[in-house]
C-alpha cells in the first residue's frame, strides 16, 4: 500500500551509500583473487593477537602497569624497560599491553550493544509506521550532530569512566545502526513471502524475528564490525582529548595524550602506542572487509 | 551544460570563501613597530581581575593595564602606586589615602576619588576575605584626591591585602563600573586602567593585543622596578599574548622565533633551552602544591585519617614525579614561603615528609579504617602536575592496602564537584603562590573548598589579623602552624616547586613572581 | 525537483527540533557551570552563587529552553558568556579556519587519492595496484590524531620543516605562511579520506572499464588513452564527486581533533572549549548550525549528483 512512498523516504544519499557498498563489493570480488584473501587473513591474525593480548595481559606484561619508579621517569627504550617509561616511571610496554584490554572491551561492547539495540529499533521501526516516524526522527537528530562532538558532550555529562565511554559511544552508534537495519529490513519486508505470511495471519513478532531478522543479519554484522573499529578509534581520540578513560587506567589514547606533552623529548611515548592503535584499527578494518565478503550474499 | 554551471559555481564558492577570509583576520603590523609576543599557559576566561582570581588574567593585565593603590615590590614590601601617601590612625581603624594627581585613564579621564571609591568598594564586595576583615566599612570620598575607609576594629594589614591579594584591587574608571551590574563582569571595552599599556583587542582563541599607552606617567625613579611595582616603561608598541595550548608547541614556537617569551616552561623541556645562549630561562620556586582535605564530611573529616595520609606521603617522590629534577623544588614544612618577610616557620616540621607506611597504617587502624572505606582524591585534568601527584599518593596508599580513588575531572566539573558536592571527595590537590600574610591563605578559610572550620585555627587567624604587634603575631602563627602540622592537619603541603618561563636572551626584564611579570621587559641594549 | 527540495527542507524541521532538545539537555545536565569558570579556581561558593543568579542560570531548565527557542525565532542565536560579539560573528570567525583546513584536507585527499586510484585500476592486479591498495588500507587505518602526532614528530620535531601548530590568517600573514601552517593539519585530517578516495576511485573505474560500452569502444579500436580519458574518467566522475563531497562533510565534523592538536581556532576547538567552560549558548548554537550544515550538505550532494548524472531522477 504505502510501501513505495516509504521507500521514497529513504534519502538519495542512503541509496548512494548502498550503491557504493555494492560497487565496493564488486571490486572486492575481483580484488580478492589476487590479494584480498591474504589481507583478510592478516586482519584476522591481528585481531586474534589483540584479543589474546587483552585476555592474557597479566601474563604478558613484564611489570605492573600502575607501578611507578619515579626515579626512572621518561627512560628511553632498552635496558629494563623494553619500550621505555612514562612521566611517572611506569613501564610503557606493560601499559600498552593493558591498553589493549581497554580498547577490546570498548570495541566489543560498543559493537555488540549497537548491533543488538540498533537491530531491535530498526526492525520494529520498519514494521510499525508510527514508531518509525518517531524513532527515525530521533535517529536523524542524533546522527545530524557530528559524532565526535556528540561523544564529547555525552562524556562531559556522564563523567569519565570506562563504562561511560561505552555508554556514550553506544548512544552515538545505535542511531546509525538503526537506520541501516531499517533500510535493509524495509527491502526484505517488501518481498512477496512476507506479504504471504502476513495474509496468513502470522504474528508480528514471528515475522520480525523469524523471517526478517535473519535476512538483515549479514548487513548488521558487517556494520557492527565497522562500529567495532570506529569505537576503538573514538575511544582513543576521547582519551587523547582528556574526556575518555580516566588516568591512571592505561588506554592508548591516554598514553598518547601524556606523550603529546613530551613529544620533543620522549618520542617513544607517541610512536609505540601509535603503532599499536594503527595496527588494531587496520586489523579490524581488513577483517571487516573480509567478513563482508563472506557474509554478504551479493559477493558470494 | 548544467554540469559546467555547477562546477563553475563550486569554484566560485571556494574563491569567495578564501577572499572572504582574506578580508578578515588581524591587521598587518607596521614593520617598524616594536612588538613583543608572549605565549601564555592557557587562555584567560576574562580580564576582570577584580572579580576573577585567574592567574593568567593577572599575567596579562595586572600592572600593565590596570594598577592599584599599593603594590608589592621584590622584597614583598608595600609601596605606593596610585596612592601618593597613606595615613593610618594609631589604632589601625582609619586609612586615608592621598591620590596621585594628573594620572590619566586610557579613556582620557583623570583618575579621581570617585573612581577609586567605586573600584575599591567593588573589590571589597567581591573578595570574601577582605569583606570579613573590614566588615561593613567601605571607602568614601573625602575630596577629589583623597579617599578614606573607617573600620570598626583595627586592621593592620589592609595595605598588604590591597597590594598582594590574587583578586586584584585594581582601579578602573567609575564611568565604566557604574554601568556594570553588581556581581557581573566588566565587558571587554571596559578594560580601562592607568597602566603603561592599554587593552586593544581580543581575537577569541587567537590572541590578546595590548598597545603602548603614550600618556603614561611613571612613578618612582627610573631603573627602580622590582616585584609588582616601581618605575614602568612601555618599551613595546604592541604586545601580543598567544595561547598555544601544549608545552611542545610553546617550545617549538619559542625556537622558531614566534614567541619572545613563554610564561611557562614545562620542566621536562628545560633540556632544550638549558645551555643555549640564545635563550634565558627564568624562574622562581613560587608555587606550593598541597593536598587539601575535606574537613566537612566523609572519611577525612576525621583528623586521625588526615594524620595517617600525612604520614604516608613521601613529599620527595611527589615533587620529583611532577618535576623530574631535584633542582626544581625545595622541601620544607612551612606554610608560608621561605622568602616571606616574617612568617616563615618550621613548627611541626617532624610531621612533614614522613613517608612512613608503618606509622600511617597504625594511624589508619586507630581511625577504624575498613576495607570498604575509600579515600577519594579530586584533581583537575588540565593540571597534569597535580594528576601525577595524585597518582603517586594513590600508589603510596595502595602499597599499604588503603583503597584510594583518583577522580580526574575537567575544570568545570571539578569546581562544581568541589564546591557543591563535598560528599563525593575527601581531598583535592591545588597549589598556591606566596601570600604576604597567613590569613590570606585561602586553604585556611572556612568558606572555601575544604572548609577549615577548626575553631582554634579560625580564632588564631583572626587574632593575627588584628594584632598590631608583629612579634606577637609571629609567635601566634608559629604556634598555630605547629598545631596544624601535628594535630589538625587541614592540608598536607608538599614543598615549593619552580615556575619558570623562557625568553630570548636579547630580552631582559621578564621574571616570575607568583606568575609571569613582563611589564618592564625590554630589549638588551647592544 | 522543486517539490523534492521542498520536501527535504520540510523534513529538516523535526530533525533540528530533536537536535535542539538533545543538545540543550546534554549541556545543561553536564555538572559545573560558566559562573565558576568565569571567576577562577580560587572563587568562593558564595561568590559563584551570586554570579549564577545575575546570569539567570538558577532559572528552571524549561524556562531557559523556551527562552532560547524564542530567541532563535527572533533571529537571535544567543550570546557567549566569555566572548564578545554576536553569535553569528563568533561562529563566522571560527568557521573560516575550519573551512580552510577542510579545503586543504580535501584537496590533498583528492589530488593524491584520485590519481592513485586510477593508476591502481589501470594496473589492476599488478605490483603497483597492490602497493597502492595497501597504502589505502594504511590510510584508512590512521585516525587523524595519530596522523597529526606522527606528522608533528617527523616534520616539526625531527626535521624542523614545518611549524608544529598555530594558525595564521591570510590577511595578517599572507598566503605562504598561511599554507605552511595549514599543511600538517590538512594532511592529518585528509589522510583517512585519501584512503577512501583511492578505494572508491579504483572500484568505480574498474566497474566502468568492465562495462559493455567500453568493451565496445575497445573493439572499435579506440586508443587506450582516449577510452580512459574520454569515456571511463568522465563516467567515473559521479562516484568520485560523491566520495569527495562526503569527505568534505566528514572532515568538517572531524576537525575538532586536529584543531586541538594543531591549535587552530576553528569551529571544533570553539565547541570543545565551550563544552569545557560550559558556555551553554555557544555549544547550543554551534551544534545546531553544524548539524544544519551537515544535513544541508547531504541534500546539496544529492542534488549535485542528479545534475552530474542525468540518469538519476529526483522524485
Amino acid at each position: 500500500m504505502d510501501s513505495t512512498k516509504r521507500l521514497e523516504s529513504i534519502s538519495r544519499s542512503e541509496l548512494e551509500h548502498v550503491k557504493r557498498r555494492l560497487q565496493k563489493e564488486q571490486s572486492a570480488l575481483q580484488f580478492k583473487r589476487f590479494f584480498h584473501s591474504r589481507l583478510a587473513v592478516i586482519g584476522a591474525v591481528l585481531i586474534l593477537i589483540m584479543t589474546l593480548t587483552a585476555i592474557f595481559a597479566p601474563l604478558l606484561a613484564p611489570a605492573d602497569p600502575l607501578a611507578q619508579t619515579v626515579a626512572h621517569r621518561l627512560s628511553p627504550p632498552g635496558g629494563d624497560y623494553l619500550l621505555g617509561t612514562d612521566k611517572l616511571g611506569r613501564d610503557l610496554l606493560s601499559r600498552i599491553i593493558y591498553g589493549a584490554r581497554v580498547s577490546m572491551i570498548v570495541g566489543v561492547s560498543v559493537g555488540l550493544s549497537s548491533m543488538v539495540f540498533g537491530m531491535i529499533l530498526g526492525l520494529y521501526a520498519c514494521y510499525y509506521k508510527a514508531l518509525d516516524n518517531v524513532l527515525m526522527r530521533i535517529c536523524d537528530g542524533l546522527s545530524a550532530i557530528p559524532s565526535t562532538l556528540l561523544a564529547i558532550a555525552l562524556m562531559a555529562m556522564l563523567g569519565q569512566s570506562l563504562f561511560n565511554v561505552i555508554l556514550a559511544l553506544s548512544i552515538v552508534y545505535i542511531p546509525r545502526m538503526a537506520r541501516i537495519s531499517r533500510s535493509a529490513a524495509l527491502v526484505v519486508k517488501e518481498q512477496t513471502y512476507i506479504e504471504a505470511l502476513r495474509s496468513q495471519g502470522a504474528s508480528a513478532t514471528r515475522i520480525i524475528w523469524r523471517h526478517i531478522a535473519p535476512n538483515i543479519l549479514s548487513v548488521v554484522v558487517v556494520q557492527a564490525s565497522y562500529n567495532f573499529a570506529n569505537s576503538i578509534i573514538t575511544e582513543a581520540a576521547l582519551s587523547f582529548l582528556g574526556v575518555g578513560v580516566p588516568a591512571p587506567q592505561p588506554s592508548w589514547g591516554n598514553i598518547l595524550s601524556d606523550g603529546r606533552e613530551v613529544i620533543t623529548t620522549a618520542w617513544w611515548m607517541i610512536v609505540y602506542p601509535g603503532i599499536a592503535t594503527a595496527l588494531a584499527v587496520m586489523g579490524t578494518n581488513i577483517f571487516g572487509d573480509g567478513l563482508r565478503d563472506i557474509l554478504d550474499p551479493h559477493t558470494n | 551544460m548544467k554540469r559546467t554551471i555547477c562546477l563553475v559555481l563550486a569554484c566560485l564558492m571556494c574563491v569567495a570563501l578564501f577572499a572572504g577570509c582574506a578580508n578578515k583576520g588581524g591587521d598587518q603590523t607596521a614593520s617598524d613597530a616594536k612588538v613583543l609576543n608572549i605565549a601564555l599557559d592557557g587562555a584567560p576566561n576574562n580580564l576582570d581581575v577584580a572579580m576573577s582570581s585567574e592567574d593568567i588574567a593577572s599575567e596579562v593585565v595586572y600592572g600593565s593595564v590596570l594598577e592599584k593603590l599599593t603594590a608589592l615590590n621584590g622584597e614583598n614590601k608595600v609601596i605606593y602606586e596610585l596612592a601618593e601617601d597613606c595615613e593610618v590612625s594609631p589604632d589601625n581603624t582609619v586609612y586615608t589615602y592621598k591620590l596621585r594627581q594628573g594620572v590619566k585613564f586610557h579613556n582620557g579621564e583623570e583618575m579621581k576619588a570617585d573612581d577609586v571609591v567605586a573600584s575599591m568598594n567593588r573589590w571589597i564586595g567581591a573578595a570574601d576575605n577582605v569583606k570579613t576583615l573590614v566588615g561593613d566599612a567601605r571607602f568614601e570620598k573625602v575630596d577629589d584626591y583623597t579617599v578614606q575607609i573607617k573600620m570598626e576594629s583595627g586592621t593592620p594589614y589592609l595595605n598588604e591585602m590591597i597590594a598582594g591579594l590574587g583578586q586584584q584591587a585594581v582601579i578602573m574608571p567609575a564611568s565604566v563600573l557604574n554601568n556594570v551590574v553588581e556581581g557581573e563582569l566588566v565587558p571587554q571595552d571596559g578594560y580601562i586602567g592607568t597602566g603603561p599599556y592599554k587593552f586593544s583587542e581580543w581575537a577569541d582563541d587567537q590572541y590578546i593585543k595590548l598597545e603602548k599607552n603614550p600618556d603614561y606617567t611613571p612613578y618612582g625613579t627610573d631603573g627602580d622596578y622590582s616585584g609588582w611595582g616601581g618605575y614602568k616603561h612601555a618599551y613595546y608598541d604592541e604586545v601580543y599574548f598567544y595561547f598555544p595550548g601544549d608545552a611542545a608547541t610553546v617550545n617549538s614556537g619559542v625556537k622558531t622565533g614566534e614567541y619572545d617569551i613563554a610564561s611557562r616552561l614545562s620542566v621536562d623541556n628545560f633540556g632544550e633551552f638549558e645551555g643555549d645562549d640564545n635563550y634565558t630561562i627564568f624562574g622562581s620556586k613560587d608555587q606550593m602544591p598541597m593536598l587539601v582535605f575535606n574537613k566537612s564530611q566523609g572519611v577525612a573529616a576525621n583528623a586521625t585519617v588526615r594524620r595517617a595520609v600525612q604520614a604516608v606521603i613521601n613529599c620527595d617522590d611527589v615533587m620529583f614525579a611532577s618535576t623530574g629534577n631535584k633542582d626544581y623544588y625545595d622541601l620544607y614544612s612551612s606554610y608560608m614561603f621561605k622568602d616571606s618577610p616574617y612568617w616563615y616557620s618550621e613548627a611541626g616540621k617532624e610531621n612533614y615528609n614522613q613517608g612512613d607506611p608503618e606509622r600511617a597504617k597504625a594511624l589508619f587502624d586507630e581511625a577504624g579504617w575498613t576495607d570498604h572505606d575509600v579515600f577519594r582524591i579530586l584533581v583537575r585534568s588540565d593540571y597534569t602536575e597535580f594528576v601525577l601527584m595524585a597518582q603517586v599518593i594513590q600508589e603510596e596508599l595502595r602499597a599499604i592496602g588503603i583503597n584510594c580513588e583518583v577522580l580526574t575531572l575537567d575544570s568545570a566539573t571539578h569546581s562544581s564537584v568541589r564546591n557543591e558536592h563535598p560528599e563525593q571527595w575527601d581531598a583535592f590537590i591545588t597549589s598556591f603562590g606566596p601570600k604576604i600574610m597567613p590569613n590570606l591563605n585561602l586553604y585556611l578559610s572556612s568558606s572555601w573548598a575544604g572548609w577549615c572550620t577548626d575553631e582554634r585555627i579560625q580564632n588564631d587567624l583572626a587574632a593575627i589579623a588584628a594584632e598590631d604587634d608583629l612579634d606577637v603575631g609571629i609567635k601566634l602563627w608559629n604556634d598555630l602552624q605547629g598545631y596544624m602540622n601535628t594535630e589538625s592537619v587541614p592540608v598536607v603541603t608538599f614543598g615549593t616547586y619552580v615556575l619558570s618561563g623562557v625568553c630570548k636572551s636579547d630580552i631582559e626584564g621578564a621574571f616570575i613572581k607568583e606568575r609571569l611579570v613582563w611589564v618592564n621587559a625590554h630589549p638588551v641594549e647592544a | 525537483m522543486h517539490k523534492y527540495i521542498f520536501k527535504r527542507l520540510l523534513a529538516l524541521i523535526p530533525v533540528l527540533f530533536i537536535v535542539s532538545v538533545v543538545i540543550f539537555m546534554l549541556i545543561h545536565l553536564v555538572p559545573g557551570d560558566p559562573a565558576a569558570m568565569m571567576l577562577g579556581d580560587k572563587a568562593t561558593p558564595e561568590q559563584i552563587a551570586n554570579l549564577r543568579h545575575t546570569l539567570g542560570l538558577d532559572q528552571p531548565l524549561l524556562t531557559q529552553y523556551f527562552n532560547w527557542i524564542a530567541d532563535i525565532f527572533r533571529g537571535d542565536l544567543g550570546t557567549s558568556f566569555f566572548m564578545k560579539g554576536t553569535m553569528t560573528e563568533i561562529i563566522g570567525s571560527h568557521m573560516v579556519p575550519t573551512v580552510q583546513q577542510t579545503l586543504v584536507a580535501v584537496a590533498f585527499a583528492a589530488l593524491i587519492g584520485v590519481p592513485l586510484g586510477m593508476i591502481a585500476a589501470v594496473k589492476r592486479g599488478r605490483a603497483a595496484d597492490q602497493i597502492i591498495s595497501t597504502f589505502s588500507i594504511i590510510g584508512v587505518s590512521l585516525p587523524s590524531f595519530l596522523m597529526g602526532l606522527g606528522l608533528i614528530l617527523v616534520f616539526s620535531v625531527k626535521l624542523g620543516w614545518l611549524p608544529s601548530s598555530g594558525y595564521k590568517s591570510i590577511a595578517g600573514f599572507g598566503w605562504g605562511t598561511h599554507i605552511r601552517y595549514m599543511l600538517l593539519p590538512g594532511i592529518a585530517l585528509g589522510f583517512i579520506e585519501m584512503g577512501l578516495i583511492i578505494r572508491m576511485t579504483r572500484s568505480s573505474m574498474l566497474e566502468i572499464m568492465g562495462s559493455d560500452y567500453i568493451r565496445m569502444a575497445k573493439a572499435k579500436g579506440v586508443s587506450r588513452f582516449k577510452i580512459f580519458a574520454k569515456h571511463a574518467l568522465k563516467n567515473a566522475l559521479v562516484g568520485i564527486v560523491t566520495v569527495v563531497g562526503l569527505s568534505f562533510i566528514s572532515c568538517l565534523g572531524g576537525a575538532a581533533v586536529t584543531e586541538t592538536i594543531f591549535n587552530i581556532p576553528g569551529i571544533g576547538k570553539l565547541t570543545l572549549n565551550a563544552v569545557m567552560r560550559r558556555d551553554y549558548e555557544v555549544v547550543q548554537a554551534v551544534v545546531l548550525v553544524v548539524s544544519l550544515l551537515n544535513v544541508l550538505c547531504t541534500l546539496v550532494l544529492d542534488l549535485l549528483y542528479g545534475l552530474i548524472d542525468p540518469r538519476v531522477r529526483l522524485s
